[in-house]
């Protein structure tokens, strides 16, 4: 499958600030992909350089071949984006708006707008001002969806949905992905994340951790494992051991907590070594999975310190 | 600043109310101080002409002079600008921005909270009258004689706030009952204009019932500046009770309406069934206004359009009516006054023709201007607001939707000087007054390049600056720009600073002519600011709010 987004080493910051750092990923046409990060990570920012809305320090984007920021407009014609947050004329109703961003769209179903505006149960007779957010979120679906584009760029689309929306947002995306088109989109759910997403991509502090499939990230076997000590322990027995990512102290100096990913041969053989009088093993949810990629590298390093 | 709301108010205001205190503070030193003898003496050959304007009363005094000349309609009707916009938007800004339900969630009631920002304004209005006390206290001691002490002046910027502050009230008041800031700005405007000219009508009209109507009446009925002048402290109360009166119903419907919607309105939003829903999908596809950028503009401005365009067709006839009346009598009163002639030294007053330039043409530059600026600092606001990021989200590239937005504005001065062209010109046949066509026709269409070069100048900085920045260093060149111009005929500035001045540069072509030179240049200005805003925004970032 060719891939209809490509990054290079893309870079954007903001003054002293964080923006992204050389973030380099594919993404394949077809495929649903999940962006996930903790706030402030990148995300937005990611998404926006991708539209040409933010013009990147160093490396390159492209969308279907085309570079995301020369050739912007072009992108654009290939590519539905529903921003993280958005605002509109307050006066405006939604049909007007909807109307609106058909014209400068172009190509736009009048019978497919009205099919997705009849499946979120959005009011489009309503002035923007009186939306709430949920009601935002689905006018926003509605004009990101409508003209069929064979890319969807969609940061925290479920945002403000109630579960019943949330569930009609899923078989969107699954008739999307029928189709052969492609979405790209950010989420803080996991469950919606294991549901909808065929890889998944996690961003801390502007880097990407780790970008893999999603049943590949469900497997990897990141066991926590707490052991018992005789005498008062040292983390620094540990520290330098095969697949140890986290080892720190327990309840008290005899007990030592560690976070290992892969064989366990090495670990044992040192906590034999030192005396063990009790290990105790324990293989962590997706979601702490997640939890650990969303932690700060300083915390992270601390705790391996 | 950030332990109250009250505290977190004033913070706001502070821009606006040290702004609108020092530049009175300034404007009033400098016009008292120039209250000589000579001056009022001159001035007092035209009381006759302007006596629509107001009601002449000790005007052979410098205080009498000056409260004539400014103080009885001119700024009560600056002054009330920002006070209205500020009561508009007091809770209806908050809630457009989504921050009032922040608000409220705290354990501040819905009173409080209104009553603390209420406060706030009431304190920067008091500063304002402070510091317009302390610039007319310090005009006349430079002036000499000792004619106004603090306690007048004070008092006569206590009444000047107080009628500003009732049209806060007012704007507050109608903001609880429509939907947004800028609709309830726009009425509380045209009230304002409506009671100013009940005011002057009710005058004209020999004492008529009709001022009774106007709060500049009660206004006007102290002038404490005026020692001699018969104050009557119950109007002023019943000015503070009318507007307390405004502040009880603002308390009353804000108290009880949803955040968001307006307090006679709400029930109809929300019962709309599905099927009535479905049909807005088809009326708007249906409207012309959703098919372009430009038309999207052109009818989003249309409402505040109309009344500015409407309010230049009502600058323009009622000068237009007056002139053949006074023409010749102004003309004497210019020939016999040589500070008078000085002023106007480069405006003739001997034809219709010329008289209709020097009066209308000296103010409808101006305003021709302001609408352009109002009309550009949307696209400042719409950018800073991150209302343009699903526009920039569509296949339109950047360069077209800025090139659509600046030609719906230019379309839209282009139609106020078309406006000021035919009312003058219809206006001269319907009451058979003898004009210049053509240099009217080089009046009109010489206040387009000055009003593109402002919509240039907001659109070049807009980009890469905020909206308060954007609108402070616009206005401030404008400002200055008038002032240079006004003040040519007493003040000799160097030749580089009298060229960077539009007004200066749109010139006097309702007698001279049309001076293509200087059009064509003011109009080659506006295009580079043009090129210059397409080629900088190739490059921006388009930020988040």
């Amino acid at each position: 499958m060719p891939a209809i987004i490509q990054t290079h080493q893309l870079t954007k910051s903001y003054g002293k600030s964080r923006g992204i750092l050389e973030v380099t990923f594919d993404i394949q046409e077809g495929e649903v992909f999940g962006f996930l990060g903790p706030n402030g990570a990148g995300k937005t920012t990611t998404m926006r350089t991708l539209m040409g809305l933010l013009r990147t320090n160093s490396g390159s984007a492209t969308i279907g071949g085309l570079d995301c920021w020369t050739q912007s407009t072009e992108v654009k014609k290939l590519v539905g984006y529903l921003p993280g947050e958005f605002t509109f004329d307050p006066g405006l109703r939604g049909a007007q708006i909807i109307e609106y961003l058909g014209h400068l769209r172009g190509g736009v179903d009048q019978a497919y707008v009205r099919s997705l505006v009849k499946r979120l149960g959005l009011d489009p007779s309503k002035r923007f001002r009186a939306y709430s957010h949920g009601n935002k979120q689905k006018l926003g679906l509605v004009q990101a969806f409508m003209h069929k584009p064979r890319l969807l760029i969609l940061d925290e689309p479920t945002s403000g949905l109630d579960p019943l929306n949330q569930q009609e947002f899923y078989k969107m995306v699954a008739e999307v992905r029928a189709e052969g088109r492609t979405i790209f989109l950010s989420s803080h759910i996991l469950p919606e994340v294991e549901q909808t997403c065929d890889r998944v991509a996690v961003i801390r502090e502007g880097r990407l951790v780790t970008i893999d499939q999603v049943s590949a990230l469900k497997t990897i076997r990141q066991r926590d494992i707490e052991i018992a000590f005789a005498d008062p322990a040292s983390v620094d027995w540990f520290k330098q051991a095969a697949g140890v990512t986290r080892v720190a102290q327990g309840a008290d100096e005899h007990i030592l907590q560690l976070v290992v990913q892969g064989d366990l041969a090495q670990i044992i053989q040192i906590a034999s070594q030192h005396g063990a009088t009790n290990i105790a093993t324990r293989e962590p949810s997706l979601e702490e999975v997640f939890l650990r990629f969303y932690e700060p590298q300083q915390q992270s390093a601390a705790l391996a310190g | 600043m950030f332990r109250s709301i009250l505290s977190k108010s004033l913070r706001d205001y502070r821009v606006p109310m040290l702004a609108w205190g020092f530049g009175l503070l300034v404007f009033m030193a400098a016009e008292v101080a120039m209250a000589t003898p000579t001056v009022v003496t001159a001035y007092l050959s035209l009381v006759k002409i302007l006596s629509f304007w107001g009601d002449p009363y000790a005007m052979n005094t410098p205080e009498g002079y000056i409260t004539f000349r400014y103080l009885e309609t001119a700024w009560p009707i600056l002054l009330s600008i920002w006070p209205i916009l500020a009561g508009a938007r007091l809770v209806r800004g908050e809630e457009e921005r989504g921050t009032m339900e922040v608000l409220l969630a705290t354990s501040q009631s819905r009173t409080r909270l209104l009553l603390e920002k209420v406060n706030a304004l009431v304190i920067a209005l008091l500063v304002i009258a402070v510091l317009f006390a302390v610039g007319v206290v310090g005009g006349f001691a430079a002036l000499g004689g000792g004619h106004v002490d603090f306690v007048r002046a004070l008092l006569a910027g206590l009444n000047l706030v107080l009628l500003a502050f009732f049209f806060g009230m007012v704007a507050l008041l109608l903001s609880q009952v429509t939907t947004g800031r800028r609709a309830a700005a726009g009425w509380t405007s045209g009230l304002l204009i409506l009671f100013v000219f009940l005011y002057m009508a009710g005058r004209e009209l020999n004492g008529s019932w009709v001022q009774y109507l106007s709060p500049v009446y009660y206004y006007n009925l102290n002038r404490p500046l005026i020692a001699g002048f018969p104050d009557q402290p119950l109007a002023a109360l019943l000015l503070l009770g009318l507007a307390v009166l405004c502040l009880g119903g603002s308390v009353f419907l804000f108290a009880r309406r949803d955040i968001g919607r307006s307090a006679i309105e709400s029930q109809r939003e929300v019962a709309s069934s599905r099927q009535q829903a479905l049909r807005s999908l088809s009326r708007a596809e249906r409207e012309v206004s959703t098919r372009t950028v430009g038309l999207q503009t052109l009818f989003a401005d249309g409402w505040s359009s109309f009344w500015w365009l409407l309010g230049i067709v009502a600058f323009c006839a009622l000068w237009q009516f007056l002139t053949p009346g006074i023409q010749k009598f102004v003309n004497q009163v210019v020939q016999q006054t040589p500070w008078l002639a000085h002023y106007l030294y480069d405006t003739p007053t001997n034809t219709n023709t010329a008289l209709l330039g020097t009066i209308v043409f000296a103010f409808a530059p101006a305003l021709v201007v302001i609408l352009a600026l109002t009309l550009a600092l949307k696209w400042s606001s719409d950018l800073e607001d991150s209302r343009l990021e699903l526009v920039f989200s569509t296949p339109q590239s950047r360069q077209r939707v800025l090139l659509e937005r600046f030609g719906a504005n230019a379309l839209i001065v282009l139609l106020a000087t078309i406006v000021t062209w035919l009312t003058l010109t219809i206006g001269a046949l319907l009451i058979n007054l003898s004009i210049n066509q053509g240099r009217l026709l080089a009046a009109s269409f010489s206040m387009l390049p000055p009003a593109l070069i402002t919509i240039g100048l907001v659109y070049a900085l807009a980009g890469r600056l905020r909206y308060g920045a954007v609108l402070g260093i616009v206005t401030a060149y404008l400002v200055l720009s008038y002032l240079q111009e006004s003040l040519e005929g007493n003040i000799q500035f160097p030749g580089w600073v009298t060229s960077l001045s539009i007004f200066h540069l749109y010139g006097n072509p309702a007698f001279l002519g049309m001076d293509w030179t200087n059009f064509l240049g003011m109009t080659g200005v506006a295009i580079a600011l043009l090129v210059i805003s397409l080629l900088q925004f190739r490059y921006v970032d388009i930020e988040l709010g």
